[in-house]
């Protein structure tokens, strides 16, 4: 089971969307981090071939996916970015439609859609009408279709955008668990719940992937660039103004920073500070070229 | 801003277009039937008729005017006006000063049918009225309710947006009134090749419409007038709807009450005698002043406590107190209610369980269909394609014509010839038709004969009277010798043993008239095409749908479906025009060569009249079903494939 990339390119007239993506994913959760307009939604558009692509190929199990296209979207599972349903279908009647596209039989999609809606504890909803559904709900729910046909290649775009805490933790535990025997791409802008559950992390910029790699061996390449800086309140200004700041604290003494920076800071270091994804995340974006 | 939001709400632009569209095409239908109805019943043309009316009205006004001046001053004679203080003496005496400023006008007449036309259109309010519905509804934004949750905390931001909308009402109340009766006046201009220089300045009595108009004004004038007090009534329904979306804080309840009210309207209009005490209620209506422009053209006083009140200042005092009742109403609720909770929408608790249980049967039935049907609910049912397939059928009840016609002399001498000798024409119908003949010619010879012997004028008229009751049969014969010469001729000339067959009938289905509802049948089709493929617009939608395994058969599903509704509508349209015709003509010999009918005399392929027909309908329903199909397609590029991301290519191109 892989997916692989080779020269991956799409352009929006004269913006470079993606800019030659090469990468392979095995089975696994892969955390696809990035700011606004880095190409994340492009390249998951792509890979789910609802883009046309400039330049490049991708292959699944080594076949190019718009040939063996009928098949890939056989084992494919998507979940946008965007919370479009069919507001006046009932969460049940919305998943059984979606399985019945999946090409589900009848009996199979109704066995599924009762496994999902329990598993995203949407059961109480079932024949409610998705208009009135709030928005972490709907995001189950479309989460919830994206597995009815329990794809080999699941592809989730902020699946936890609106979710509230429990809820999200829940559904990143349910994905790490579900991954042991497919490919999870999951593109986020909340870092935490890659750190939890990637096996590998890309970090997007510019259309291009900036660093990838195992999200421990990201910490450790990073560690020595983070400080721990004590300073003045009155000081901070000049600081912030000269460096990346990742976080800030009341001290006893006045302000303890989080510093990310390749050379030491200015003013009194006291050490390297702990290092978690978001520093990693803010490195690349900022310093990376 | 407020007014931005309208036009930037592309469903009810389209709407709007749609509308205004619907209404030059029943204008100019309108006209055009006018025309041709009018010079069938009389042989001279509408244009000539109207320029008779309207050279008569000019010869007539100062006359009409001086005698509204004597009956006043004779009214004290009068024993129904002596009486001082009462209705009829205020009314007399109120009609004499509104018309006085009119004595020493003069007229000439000017060709203006444009005028004429644009008053008569009733249409074209009732099109503005309910796009003025939809804007309103629009602006209370009662299914935005985080809007609300956003200007609640502010300072001065509820009662701010609420007197912009407000005033956003009134401004395309103003739009819509002047771009609905503008298209009609210019359409009108362009249809009829006026020049509007000639009339625009003219008085506006000018035109027998204005007979009864009172204000010395310029037609310019009187069309600006007219545009203002339509700009009033609309705003002040806009109003009201607005009010009644806040109040009820409830699309289908505030649209409910509305429907109803229009209804009590319309029956209080159509029920009220304009005799009755209660005509204050028939005049001092919405639906009256939306349907009806006699308002702004004729001149009546109403009894309003014996007190002789004009009907428009009556109307517009009416008009005026709902609209100070509904504008704050709209800006008190809009100020006082909470966002989250209402206390003044009782109606919700009830409504929700209703709902609930509802969503549970619809849930149920929904999970238990196939692809196609889950298909056939979102087209028809999300997406009110049923809405459509029911106005059609109102369209089509409000077409009906099941009633039997008065028939004149001559058509009831065709219809029992053709009972009689229908078929192959014979010895025996040849020998009616000359009996006929030969009766005729022995009244002309008669009539001749004691014409001339007539010694006084009486008997004279009394034999041109006797003489001109067998018009109807002479038209008669003429109509049977000219069917029976072009049957004869048809059967030498190809062989053809062609029919002696009822052409009423068959005149009127080969028509086809009914431009508005082909143009009906044609939108539902449109519609339902659309709703196909319109709840795969919303974002995200499309990109789930295309990497699913049975894409492409939801596509085929679609496009059988809408054409299949399609086929459906065009059918059932296509039987009830046949069956409208049959039940009041009668459709009889459909087993006779097609050639039996002089107006298919062309066709060269030997097949019998149904046998034509259905073929006729064939085609023109796999006309309707390319059309159908075409505009699937289309809708399937560009909502599903192409236009679900800015700028992508149908991604069948990689």
């Amino acid at each position: 089971m892989e997916l692989k990339i080779e020269n991956l390119s799409k352009s929006f007239g004269d913006v470079k969307a993606l800019n030659h993506i090469n990468y392979t994913f095995t089975p696994g959760v892969y955390g696809i981090l990035g700011p606004n307009g880095a190409g994340k939604s492009t390249l998951i558009n792509l890979i789910t071939n609802n883009l046309v692509r400039q330049e490049g190929r991708i292959l699944w199990n080594g076949q190019e996916i718009l040939k063996g296209n009928k098949e890939y979207r056989r084992i494919l599972g998507y979940m946008p970015q965007q919370q479009g349903c069919y507001e006046d279908f009932t969460a049940g009647a919305f998943l059984m439609y979606m399985a019945h596209l999946k090409g589900l039989v009848k009996r199979a999609a109704k066995n599924r859609t009762q496994e999902l809606l329990e598993v995203f504890h949407l059961e109480q909803a079932r024949h409610k009408r998705i208009g009135g559904f709030s928005g972490g709900m709907k995001q189950r729910l479309l989460l919830a279709q994206a597995l009815l046909n329990d794809p080999e290649l699941l592809i989730l775009d902020e699946p936890t955008a609106g979710v509230d805490p429990e809820e999200r933790i829940h559904i990143r535990n349910y994905i790490s668990q579900i991954a042991t025997n497919r490919v999870v791409l999951l593109a986020t802008h909340i870092v935490s719940d890659i750190e939890a559950a990637a096996k590998e992390i890309l970090i997007m910029k510019s259309g291009e992937v900036a660093e990838s790699g195992e999200p421990g061996a990201l910490i450790a390449k990073v560690g020595s660039y983070v400080w721990k800086v004590e300073t003045a309140e009155a000081d901070l200004p000049g600081i912030q103004a000269e460096y990346l700041i990742s976080s800030i604290r009341k001290s006893e003494g006045g302000l303890s920073l989080k510093v990310i920076s390749e050379k030491p800071p200015r003013g009194a270091v006291l050490d390297h500070a702990a290092v978690n994804l978001d520093d990693v995340y803010l490195y690349y974006i900022t310093y990376q070229k | 801003m407020e007014c931005k939001k309208i036009l930037i709400n592309r469903k009810l632009t389209a709407v709007l277009i749609l509308l205004f569209a619907v209404q030059m095409f029943v204008f100019a239908d309108q006209v055009r039937k006018n025309d041709d109805t009018w010079e069938e019943r009389t042989g001279q043309t509408y244009d000539e008729y109207l320029k008779e009316q309207e050279l008569q009205h000019i010869d007539g006004y100062p006359a009409k005017v001086q005698a509204v001046m004597e009956q006043a001053e004779a009214m004290d004679g009068i024993s129904i006006f002596a009486q001082r203080n009462s209705f009829s003496q205020r009314n007399v005496a109120q009609t004499k000063k509104a018309f006085e400023p009119l004595l020493d006008l003069e007229l000439a007449y000017v060709k203006g049918r444009t005028v004429t036309e644009f008053f008569s259109f009733r249409f074209g309010g009732l099109c503005a009225s309910v796009c003025g519905l939809m804007i309103a509804f629009a602006l209370s934004e009662v299914t935005q309710k985080n809007i609300r949750r956003l200007t609640y905390p502010t300072e001065f931001g509820r009662l701010r947006l609420a007197l912009e909308k407000l005033c956003a009402l009134f401004l395309w109340a103003f739009a819509v009134t002047f771009l609905f009766q503008a298209g009609i006046f210019l359409e009108g201009l362009v249809l009829f090749r006026e020049n509007p220089l000639r009339f625009l300045f003219c008085p506006a009595q000018t035109f027998a419409r204005f007979a009864d108009f009172p204000l010395k004004i310029t037609v310019w004038q009187a069309l600006f007038l007219f545009m203002l007090y339509r700009t009033v009534i609309l705003y002040v329904i806009m109003t009201a709807v607005w009010a009644l979306a806040l109040l009820f804080d409830h699309m289908v309840l505030a649209a409910g009450t509305m429907g109803g009210l229009i209804a009590a309207e319309y029956f209080l209009y159509r029920n009220i005698d304009g005799s009755n005490v209660w005509k204050l209620f028939k005049y001092c209506n919405l639906w009256y002043g939306t349907a009806e422009s006699d308002y702004f053209t004729d001149y009546r006083n109403l009894n309003i406590l014996d007190y002789a009140v004009d009907r428009n200042t009556a109307l517009i005092t009416a008009l005026a107190g709902v609209l100070l009742v509904s504008a704050a109403a709209g800006v008190i609720v809009s100020c006082k209610r909470y966002p989250c909770s209402s206390k003044v929408n009782r109606f919700q608790s009830a409504l929700h369980k209703v709902k609930s249980g509802l969503e549970r049967v619809q849930g149920r039935f929904l999970e238990k269909r196939s692809l196609t049907g889950m298909e056939c609910y979102k087209t028809l049912v999300s997406q009110k394609g049923l809405a459509a397939i029911l106005l059609l059928s109102l369209l089509l009840c409000y077409r009906a014509d099941f009633t039997q016609i008065r028939r004149t002399t001559q058509q009831e001498l065709y219809d029992s010839f053709m009972e009689q000798y229908q078929g192959e024409p014979g010895e025996a119908s040849d020998q009616a038709v000359a009996r006929t003949a030969e009766k005729l010619e022995q009244v002309d010879l008669t009539f001749a004969q004691q014409y001339s012997e007539a010694a006084d004028a009486d008997k004279r008229i009394v034999l041109s009277m006797w003489y001109s009751s067998f018009e109807e049969e002479r038209l008669f014969l003429k109509q049977i010798q000219e069917q029976t010469e072009y049957l004869k001729k048809k059967q030498q000339e190809s062989g053809i043993d062609v029919w002696y067959v009822n052409l009423r009938g068959y005149d009127h289905l080969l028509q086809d008239d009914d431009a508005i509802l082909n143009l009906g049948m044609l939108i539902a089709m449109l519609w339902i095409c659309t709703a196909a493929y319109l709840s795969e617009s919303g974002s995200g939608m499309a990109c789930m749908m295309n990497s699913c395994f049975r894409e492409k058969a939801l596509y085929r599903i679609k496009l059988r479906l809408a054409t299949l509704i399609a086929l459906l509508i065009y059918t059932a349209v296509r039987v009830y025009g046949v069956l409208s015709v049959a039940a009041v003509y009668g459709i009889k010999g459909i087993g006779a060569p097609v050639q039996s009918i002089p107006a298919l005399s062309h066709i060269r392929v030997h097949c019998t009249i149904w046998q034509y027909f259905l073929l006729r309908y064939a085609a023109v329903c796999l006309f309707f079903l390319a059309i159908c199909a075409g505009t699937c397609k289309a809708l399937e590029t560009i909502i599903c494939k192409k236009g679900f991301r800015h700028g992508v290519k149908n991604r069948k191109s990689v």
